[in-house]
């Protein structure tokens, strides 16, 4: 099993130190880039701290890359993002602990229509809301998954999970998301009444 | 247009709507160079200044911005200390040592940051302060300000008196697919036609990408350039476009980063068509 844990960043310390070696670096920061963005997202990250959490994603693969497999990047990757993801997560957790506590106004809005993308803008946002109301464990694995496609075995080993815990969490985090997205469907349908 | 009103019918229609509306979230346009500059690895032509705008922007230190680009002379007084800024203090001391000897050496396309010597301290708290031989001339150290830089940021490699080197062929760093120039051409177009993408504006991204591919056959980007054709059929609701273009896209590039979500799509197509 690779080691993926990544390994704290000393003061000073800079790119040429690493045996990663730029052109590599450099061709992980132009593959990954969308993608670890998108998912560090995902993962709880708050939109104006992504940047500076992805500059710690790189900074660490800077260090680790030269010594993992090309084939076992991606996932090494998103080791990192998820350690990242989980010192950065914002802290106001404003719609933590349970759905049902969420203000209204996080789930009611009006619903735009007449443009695309600000329709998918309003569905992230409820997907935002729906993930935010999931425990860390079970929202990892699900948008590890669902979300970015990786398997449950790469999951696992990412995690450091045994597969059968990572299988059941993410059985778990399905049912959880269910039963979330039913009720922003039933809140949205009564208009952002209260329930 | 009306996916969400649609979803919102039954419960399952909703989960995957929410699923798939992440696969449109996409990264703010120019924050990719903006890393590259972060982690002094290269900056395209035309972005250098705007990087360092940027990151100065977002409460990054002066010298990291400044050691970003190339500049010689920067002082932090932030009280916030990123990597970044530890880095971009580690670039401008270095420059500084630079400066003092008198030898600098540009080579390349991009600004890198160099491995500190002994003779070259690293600094890591946020102010630096470097203090010159009791012997040393007065010589006046010149300021560099952002208007005065280079449009393709410059490396600077400085050669100390412990540590004198030849820059050789052999240590130019790894080829890009296109000169400097050209690659920040190519960034810009495809940047561009993401941005266009998260507009919603299908027109432009593919005129935009109809100008990427006329000017970049075989290049660094071709692969994001192509599943961003797939992405505009996608949000045409072209089906038949979105199979065809994604069955090319695998065939020419099965292991790129983009292929799983390009797989997705063509299963959709499948679905909706």
């Amino acid at each position: 099993m690779i080691a993926f844990a990544p390994t704290q960043i000393a003061p000073g310390t800079a790119v040429a130190d690493v045996p990663a070696g730029d052109a590599r670096l450099r061709q992980a920061v132009l593959d990954y880039h969308g993608i670890l963005w998108r998912a560090l997202r995902r993962l709880g990250v708050a939109e104006r701290d992504v940047d500076d959490a992805l500059q710690n994603v790189f900074l660490v693969a800077a260090r680790k890359l030269g010594g993992i497999p090309r084939e076992a990047e991606r996932p090494f990757l998103f080791a990192v993002a998820v350690r990242v993801a989980a010192n950065a997560r914002r802290g106001d957790r404003k719609y933590a602990a349970v759905f049902a506590d969420a203000p209204d106004a996080e789930v009611h809005s009006d619903i735009p229509t007449a443009d695309y993308a600000l329709e998918q803008l309003e569905m992230r946002r409820l997907l935002d809301v729906a993930l935010d109301a999931m425990p860390t464990e079970l929202r990892t694995v699900f948008v590890l998954v669902e979300l970015e496609e990786l398997t449950v075995a790469e999951v696992a080993e990412l995690l450091e999970l045994p597969p059968g815990t990572a299988a059941s969490r993410l059985r778990r985090a399905r049912e959880r998301f269910s039963e979330i997205v039913r009720r922003i469907r039933e809140r949205l349908a009564r208009g952002g009444e209260r329930s | 247009m009306n996916e969400l009103r649609d979803a919102l019918m039954n419960d399952a229609a909703l989960e995957s709507a929410l699923l798939r509306s992440a696969s449109t979230d996409t990264a703010p346009a120019g924050s990719r160079d903006e890393m590259l500059a972060r982690l002094g690895l290269g900056v395209v032509a035309g972005g250098a200044a705007a990087a360092a705008g940027a990151a100065v922007g977002k409460g990054t230190s002066v010298a990291s911005a400044a050691g970003a680009v190339g500049a010689k002379v920067a002082v932090a007084t932030t009280a916030v200390v990123t990597p970044l800024a530890k880095i971009g203090i580690v670039v401008s001391v270095v420059a500084l040592g630079a400066v003092g000897t008198a030898a600098v050496v540009a080579r390349s396309t991009a600004p890198r940051v160099i491995r500190p010597t002994a003779a070259q301290p690293v600094v890591s708290t946020a102010t630096a302060r470097v203090d010159l031989p009791a012997n040393a001339p007065p010589t006046p150290i010149p300021v560099v300000t952002v208007d005065d830089l280079p449009v393709a940021a410059r490396e600077l490699h400085p050669v100390s008196s412990v540590e004198a080197r030849v820059i050789t062929k052999a240590e130019e760093p790894a080829p890009n697919a296109a000169a400097p120039d050209s690659l920040g051409r190519e960034v810009a177009l495809v940047a561009s036609a993401r941005e266009s993408l998260a507009r919603g504006d299908t027109t432009q991204a593919r005129a935009v990408l109809a100008e990427y591919r006329a000017q970049f056959a075989d290049s660094a980007l071709t692969a994001e350039a192509a599943a961003l054709e797939v992405e505009a059929a996608r949000l045409d609701h072209d089906w038949a476009r979105v199979r065809s273009l994604g069955d090319a896209y695998l065939r020419r590039f099965p292991e790129t980063p983009h292929a799983a979500r390009v797989r997705r799509w063509i299963n959709e197509a499948h679905t909706n068509e």
